[in-house]
């Protein structure tokens, strides 16, 4: 194949572009992979071997179930944060509350804040004297719903774990559905109520099909961001079980044990991987065509 | 005639002058000459044998002392020291220069550059002993604060890649980090506890051993940080409403359920010493003490039955039931703590540093504080430094290492930050009010640092399975 000058000038203003993620993308994955299977690029000893595998994969092991309860979390704080998420871009929509201009703005706080910081201050409200704590075991046994406090944080449920998220992706859904709603041509919405459409038929109807490739994309994104944090599920989560990157953190700075925390980092790679494929595959082609 | 011909012939007909101007000038000044050449490579000769001897003789005057494991004290006196300060340190020359040429050697290097981790009190005090440092000797000295793990991976690091010359004088680190940076060939591989003076203060075992792992005198302990049983000394008295010993402890949970927790042991140091104290207990201090690990006996011995005929999983689920919100466990030592200062829970294992710090912030009643060290006792760390195969400065280091060991220093230690000393008689210069402080333990013979130091029960953790240990719980407890 003969190169063209053109060529050459393209791949000479890439270059720097192909340096770096060779060394900061791909080199570090490579690394990885191959310690996964107990292989060193950087000099340490060296010993071929399938026993991350065997141990993540045994039955009872507690890396596979961290990553279920992973994956189980993180899907639970997607459908809440896309369906509340949802349901205020389109309040914000239909309805146009003239205070929202003001408010916007702290709306936008948890965009801001590091997540370190946004565990730390759901701690101390979820824990057993924090406000939030307070107030709703105080209604749940006011109700009777139950006899003793429910633990908030630190609980083996990921209750603390959904509250964070939450409280971060929620903001996040709202500022990427707010766009696409607000691009739908309000003449549609004036045609459907005329012709007798209710509201929930106007959502249902003609902001959800119109729509639907910006939840699934958003869907995705807020899944990926989930599972990746670890700030999160290391101050919020319990014992056990944990995030599969609390696990990670834990093999590497507690017990060393980095054949398990790069063989959970290939299985975290996979994952990660494969929902990034969906996204771009099907949804975000149709997102494009979509919005124009 | 040429240039170069004539060039040639000068140069020439100047050599022929040289050779033949003794046959010209006659024999005496041949005498003479051969006279001069002979005296100057006589001198010559005298300042190379001289010079020899100066680096190979050890320094006049310097005595060695020996401390052997039943301190009996062999004092060995070099003769034939040198009065030349190397220009550099080295592994052979440390052990036979003089304290003085070091301080020398030090203050030529000008710099120590120290890196630690802790909380903010350790770091400001930290910081606040390097001004200290710099005033007193002259040599500047730098604190950074920081990860011990980023701190041992980038020697680590730098130990592969060849680098000679680092930038990193004294690092703090506890037995793990440390062990990690030894194997790794990252550590001055020096005996710091020969060569430094002050040393001689530090009980013997932790000058050798560190988490009963064998340091060889190459970390050299600072200070002791130590977990004791924090109660709500306003709820309860000592030793009637409290369990005295790990004997008493399930009796007491059982009687009090869900007033006692400690914190999950893979995220908080006051858990996994409390129960690599508890495992002690459970099956004998002798089990663990120096012995050598491998995961089939730590099997062994953790699934054997122990007291109350249980195995220790059985045992710590016995307790889990009666405990503060079961299956619940504090994520950290702060957790705990919070949920002691929140009137949750009235007895925790907790580090008396950490109670002193929240009781200075504010943050916990001193009126609720009561500390106490359960018997048989409770193991502890006590964490110090080492140098790095490459610090660049490394007569600096041993000169600031020797001062953190000073007397004067180390009385600083239960002051600032709530630990211990290593140097166990620098404790009576603490002052009374300082010892009279709610968060040290208050029974005998922990309230009288010298008496327990000397007659002991001194238990230490093993590291090797107090780790395995620490990663079993999450199956064995946790997730049951």
């Amino acid at each position: 194949m003969k190169i063209t000058k053109e060529d050459l000038i393209s791949i000479i203003f890439l270059l720097p572009l192909y340096i770096f993620l060779i060394v900061v993308v791909f080199i570090p994955l490579v690394n990885v992979v191959l310690g996964s299977f107990g292989i060193s690029l950087f000099g340490e000893e060296s010993r071929l071997t399938l026993e991350g595998y065997y141990k993540f994969m045994a039955p009872d092991s507690p890396y596979l179930y961290s990553l279920f309860f992973t994956i189980y979390i993180s899907a639970i704080a997607t459908v809440i944060s896309i369906l509340a998420g949802y349901l205020f871009a389109i309040y914000l929509t239909i309805k146009k509350p003239p205070v929202w201009r003001r408010v916007s703005t702290i709306m936008t706080i948890p965009l801001f804040t590091p997540y370190i910081v946004g565990a730390f201050m759901w701690w101390t409200l979820l824990f057993p004297r924090g406000y939030i704590s307070l107030v709703i075991n105080g209604l749940l046994m006011r109700l009777g719903l139950i006899h003793e406090p429910l633990p908030l944080v630190n609980d083996p449920y990921g209750i603390g774990i959904l509250f964070g998220e939450v409280w971060i992706r929620f903001v996040i859904a709202v500022s990427i559905f707010y766009g696409p709603l607000q691009m739908i041509n309000p003449e549609l919405i004036d045609a459907a109520r005329s012709l007798g459409a209710n509201t929930w038929q106007i959502i249902t109807k003609i902001f959800i099909p119109l729509t639907k490739y910006s939840i699934i994309a958003t869907s995705a994104i807020i899944l990926l961001a989930t599972m990746a944090g670890v700030s999160i599920p290391l101050v919020l989560g319990g014992s056990w079980p944990q995030f599969l990157n609390v696990m990670i953190y834990l093999d590497v700075t507690t017990t060393f044990n980095y054949l398990m925390a790069f063989t959970s980092g290939v299985f975290y790679i996979i994952a990660s991987a494969t929902l990034g494929y969906i996204f771009f595959r099907f949804t975000m082609r149709r997102v494009i065509i979509q919005t124009r | 005639m040429r240039r170069e011909d004539r060039e040639k012939y000068l140069l020439f007909y100047s050599i022929y002058t040289l050779i033949e101007s003794p046959k010209i000038m006659g024999d005496q000044s041949m005498d003479a000459k051969i006279i001069i050449v002979s005296v100057i490579l006589l001198v010559i000769g005298i300042g190379i044998g001289y010079g020899v001897a100066a680096v190979s003789m050890p320094p006049a005057g310097a005595e060695t002392v020996t401390t052997t494991m039943t301190e009996t004290k062999t004092v060995t006196k070099t003769v034939g020291a040198t009065t030349t300060t190397p220009e550099e340190l080295t592994t052979k020359n440390v052990y036979t220069i003089s304290w003085d040429q070091l301080v020398e050697l030090a203050k030529e290097e000008g710099e120590v550059v120290w890196y630690g981790f802790g909380s903010t009190y350790e770091r400001d005090f930290f910081t606040e002993l390097c001004s200290m440092f710099e005033e007193e000797t002259g040599i500047k000295c730098t604190y950074v604060h920081g990860s011990w793990f980023d701190t041992v991976q980038k020697l680590i690091s730098e130990k592969e890649a060849g680098k000679e010359v680092g930038d990193i004088d004294v690092v703090l680190a506890w037995s793990k980090p440390f062990a990690m940076a030894y194997e790794a060939g990252a550590v001055w591989d020096v005996n710091l506890a020969e060569i430094i003076p002050n040393a001689k203060g530090i009980p013997f075992v932790a000058r050798y051993f560190h988490d009963m792992y064998p340091t060889n005198g190459r970390h050299l302990p600072i200070l002791a940080w130590w977990v004791g049983f924090l109660y709500r000394k306003d709820l309860l008295k000592y030793p009637d409403d409290v369990p005295t010993s790990f004997d008493e402890l399930l009796d007491w949970v059982k009687k009090n359920p869900g007033k006692f927790t400690y914190c999950d042991p893979n995220k908080g140091g006051s858990g996994h010493t409390f129960l690599i104290g508890l495992a002690e207990w459970f099956y004998g201090y002798d089990k663990f003490a120096f012995a050598e690990f491998s995961e089939e006996r730590a099997a062994e011995i953790f699934y054997s039955k122990g007291k109350y005929d249980m195995n220790f999983w059985e045992y710590l689920n016995e307790l889990e039931k009666y405990m503060y919100q079961p299956g619940n466990y504090p994520q950290g030592n702060k957790a705990t703590i919070e949920l002691f200062e929140a009137g949750e829970v009235v007895l925790i294992p907790m580090w008396v540093s950490i109670t002193m710090q929240e009781v200075e912030a504010g943050r916990l009643d001193p009126n609720w504080v009561g500390m106490y060290i359960p018997e048989p006792t409770m193991p502890g760390p006590f964490d110090g430094v080492f140098i790095p195969f490459n610090a660049p400065r490394k007569a600096a280091a041993l000169v600031f290492i020797n001062w953190l060991l000073s007397d004067k220093v180390q009385a600083l230690i239960p002051q600032k930050i709530g630990a211990y000393p290593a140097v166990t008689e620098a404790w009576n210069l603490v002052p009374g009010e300082v010892k009279n402080k709610p968060w040290w333990p208050i029974n005998d013979p922990y309230n009288d640092l010298v008496k327990w130091r000397k007659y002991g029960p001194l238990w230490y953790r093993h590291a090797d399975y107090m780790f395995w240990m620490m990663e079993k719980w999450i199956d064995e407890v946790a997730r049951k």
